[in-house]
């Protein structure tokens, strides 16, 4: 085999030469082993490269966390203590104007929905009274219907005095505070927050409380107190007694049998809670010692003299709450969660109107002469006395004259019995009736017989108790009694007397709180028509100067209850003013409670 | 004295949710008898669902939180069954499957926006309500309820007073820890 050789002249020829090559192959043979390498089967090396990096990270999420804590409240189930057999029966109800259906929602109102008092620091206490359903549809059930639909404002008086264990339920006479607290004691019976209650009232108001109770809640079972020791003590002890109702002479008389009791009661409530006003008084001692749970006090005058009477209320309901050194504004702010006041301008748009107005009486000649020389020798007596001279020289004076404006020791004759006459003369040709008060007993007596013809009953001290409910029954009831004579003491409070739509105060009370309280037996709910109120005032005497007193004295509701201003410290006559009505110096200081 | 008031067998649940700001939520349940009066009163404390649960549930969260969460701690919570439960919130109803009562939507001022579309709906006295498709037999279970001894109940006022008194345990509660 030849090779080849190339070489290259230039660039654009190619020049070939040729070179002999020996093509002879020697061929040998040798073992290479391939054979069986063919045979067997290849080593292959693997060798790893990762591709990826460190593998992703995972984060897991708990989507289902445990069930959120909860806080509970379990409430004591409700036992209520009362008989529903002795509910009115539908036919009752009927009868008496009420609702014998439960009543439909009306969205149109806004219920009144009870709200724990501030003082309640209970959590569980709290929202129980929260929880509550409204007191509209409370007293919508079954077992509480009312006879009568109360005003909104009663419904607010309810709910206030529901969840409260301190309360002073003080409106003005003759909004319904019974009314309210017999409702307040039905509901807090029914859902088995009180199982023992006593309720202590002046002893001419019994009677006029079990009246009320058999309207307003004839499922209560009453147990008043009355009769001899041994009698009562088994009335107080009575172990299923209910509503225990006494008055405040035997409460004070059995103080010990009651403050020695192991059962506490659940509430004791008090009416005309100005009865305990005086704090150093037997009777504030005796009820202030009563074990009990809750403390109502109802009164339309809780503050009649001077704000120390307040004061003496509280040491009834919250011990501790007042003290006589704090200022009205103070005062005003410690109260407010525990009283709770309306009047009748503020709740009783539709009440008839009260027409109030002063009938200023000349005294006849012999009344004048009679008034003139009592007096004149009354203040030379006072002035030859001096410095000896004290509030009751003073009193009996005054006694003296404001009986002479009544009526002449000598002749009988009275400028004021005379007006009086013919004013119910009138009253009495048009079937209307009439309530005479007056401070004394022989005045209502004279004028008793001056008025036989008109058909006239009394209801004052002399008249022994047993009879008086017959006098007002007869009053109400007879079409020919048309005026029934009064003294304040007897017939000042807690009396319904709204048939009549005439009041006379035939003299002048030292307390305008007093006097008010005797005008709304008249002016009170239920009163058909416009109350008038005629005022006599004998002129020139010492009646118009006492007057002036008494309109001061009208303003010290205002300053309490507004909590505006400062209230004076007594708002009873200090002893300058007593000496002042007859122009007369006076020893220092003040006489309190004197008024 | 006889005892005159029976307490009736009927217990109403009634459950409601309250919401805070950024979906901080609160629920109350409360347990009353036939005439209304409390019975027991639960409340949880405040539940807020976290970013991931945000995300991942979606459209779906508040049913998660009211129903599954809330309304089924509220009824562990419960001493007594209740006859039937009312709530007024329409994301509770994904409660239903986990308890063995009959749960009725009310429709009132908080809930009346909802879309009701997938909703069965009903009258009950005078308030309008609404159950799940699945659970249409609730609302006869209701109708019969009602009728028995609550036919007056306002089935809306209830919700009002669980919301005071989750404002009035919540103040309580702070009030208590700090003392």
């Amino acid at each position: 085999m030849s090779g080849s050789q190339r070489s290259v002249s230039d660039s654009n020829s190619v020049h070939i030469g040729t070179t002999p090559i020996d093509l002879e192959v020697h061929a040998q043979l040798f073992s290479s082993g391939w054979q069986t390498a063919l045979h067997r089967a290849p080593k292959v090396d693997v060798e790893s490269y990762p591709l990826e990096g460190s593998g992703p990270g995972v984060v897991s999420f708990q989507l289902r966390e445990k069930l959120p804590s909860v806080s509970r409240f379990v409430f004591a189930a409700e036992h209520g203590t009362l008989n529903l057999a002795k509910l009115p029966s539908g036919k009752d109800r009927k009868k008496s104007g009420g609702v014998n259906r439960r009543p439909g929602r009306d969205r149109t109102k806004s219920p009144t929905r009870i709200k724990p008092p501030a003082h309640t620091v209970k959590l569980e206490e709290r929202l129980w009274y929260l929880l509550q359903p409204s007191l509209e549809e409370l007293l919508a059930e079954a077992s509480l219907r009312l006879p009568f639909d109360p005003f909104p404002y009663q419904i607010a008086g309810i709910a206030f005095l529901f969840p409260r264990y301190a309360a002073v339920l003080a409106d003005e006479m003759g909004l319904g505070k019974t009314m309210q607290a017999i409702t307040s004691v039905r509901l807090l019976l029914h859902a088995a927050q009180v199982r023992r209650i006593l309720l202590i009232c002046p002893k001419p108001l019994v009677t006029n409380w079990q009246r009320e109770f058999s309207v307003w809640a004839p499922e209560i079972p009453l147990n008043v107190i009355s009769g001899n020791a041994e009698q009562r003590a088994w009335k107080w002890n009575h172990p299923e007694a209910i509503l225990t109702l006494a008055n405040y002479e035997l409460v004070q008389r059995d103080h010990r049998l009651l403050h020695a009791t192991n059962h506490p009661y659940d509430l004791v409530l008090l009416d005309e809670a100005q009865r305990i006003k005086n704090r150093k008084g037997a009777t504030s001692t005796a009820v202030r010692g009563i074990p009990r749970m809750r403390s109502w006090a109802l009164t339309g005058t809780p503050v009649e003299n001077s704000v120390e009477d307040l004061v003496g209320i509280f040491e009834f309901v919250a011990p501790g709450q007042l003290d006589d050194q704090m200022r009205a504004s103070q005062m005003a702010n410690r109260v407010s969660d525990y009283v709770l006041r309306r009047t009748k301008d503020q709740v009783l748009i539709d009440l008839p109107p009260k027409l109030v107005r002063n009938a200023v009486i000349d005294l006849t000649p012999a009344q004048r002469e009679s008034y003139r020389r009592a007096e004149e020798e009354g203040t030379v007596r006072l002035s030859r006395l001096g410095s000896q001279a004290s509030v009751t020289h003073v009193f009996e004076l005054i006694l003296r004259l404001k009986q002479i404006c009544n009526f002449d020791p000598s002749t009988d004759e009275s400028a004021k019995a005379d007006h009086l006459l013919a004013k119910l003369d009138e009253i009495a040709a048009s079937g209307k009736k009439a309530i005479v008060f007056s401070q004394y007993v022989a005045s209502l007596e004279r004028l008793a017989l001056r008025l036989e013809s008109l058909g006239s009953v009394q209801y004052h001290g002399k008249i022994r108790p047993r009879v008086r409910e017959q006098v007002l029954h007869q009053f109400r009831e007879d079409p020919q009694t048309h005026v029934i004579l009064m003294s304040y003491g007897a017939g000042s409070v807690g009396l319904n007397l709204q048939v009549a739509e005439y009041v006379f105060l035939f003299d002048r009370w030292w307390n305008p709180a007093i006097e008010d309280q005797a005008i709304n037996r008249a002016h009170r709910i239920g009163a058909a028509g416009p109350v008038t109120v005629t005022r006599f005032l004998a002129q020139a005497t010492i009646e118009e100067r006492i007057d002036e007193i008494l309109e001061q004295k009208r303003e010290i509701f205002e300053t309490i209850f507004s909590s505006q201003g400062s209230a004076p410290q007594n708002m009873g006559l200090s002893q300058k003013e007593i000496f002042g009505l007859f122009n007369l110096h006076s020893p220092q200081g003040p006489i309190s409670g004197v008024a | 004295m006889k005892i005159s008031n029976p307490i009736e067998k009927n217990k109403l649940g009634f459950l409601t949710i309250v919401t805070e700001s950024s979906q901080t939520r609160l629920g109350g349940l409360l347990l009353v008898n036939a005439s209304g009066r409390p019975l027991e009163f639960h409340c949880t404390a405040a539940v807020k669902p976290n970013r991931a649960q945000e995300i991942l549930y979606g459209p779906t969260l508040g049913a998660y939180l009211c129903g599954e969460q809330i309304g089924l701690a509220l009824c562990n919570a419960l001493q007594h069954r209740p006859t039937i439960l009312l709530t007024d919130v329409p994301d509770v109803l994904a409660l239903r499957p986990l308890v063995d009562f009959p749960l009725l939507l009310v429709v009132t001022e908080k809930s009346k926006r909802h879309d009701f579309t997938t909703l069965v709906e009903s009258r009950l006295d005078e308030s309008t309500v609404f159950v799940e498709a699945a659970y249409e037999q609730d609302l006869s279970a209701a109708a019969a309820i009602f009728e028995l001894s609550a036919a007056t109940l306002d089935l809306q006022e209830p919700f009002a007073r669980i919301d005071e008194a989750i404002s009035e345990a919540k103040g309580g509660m702070r009030k208590q820890r700090v003392a």
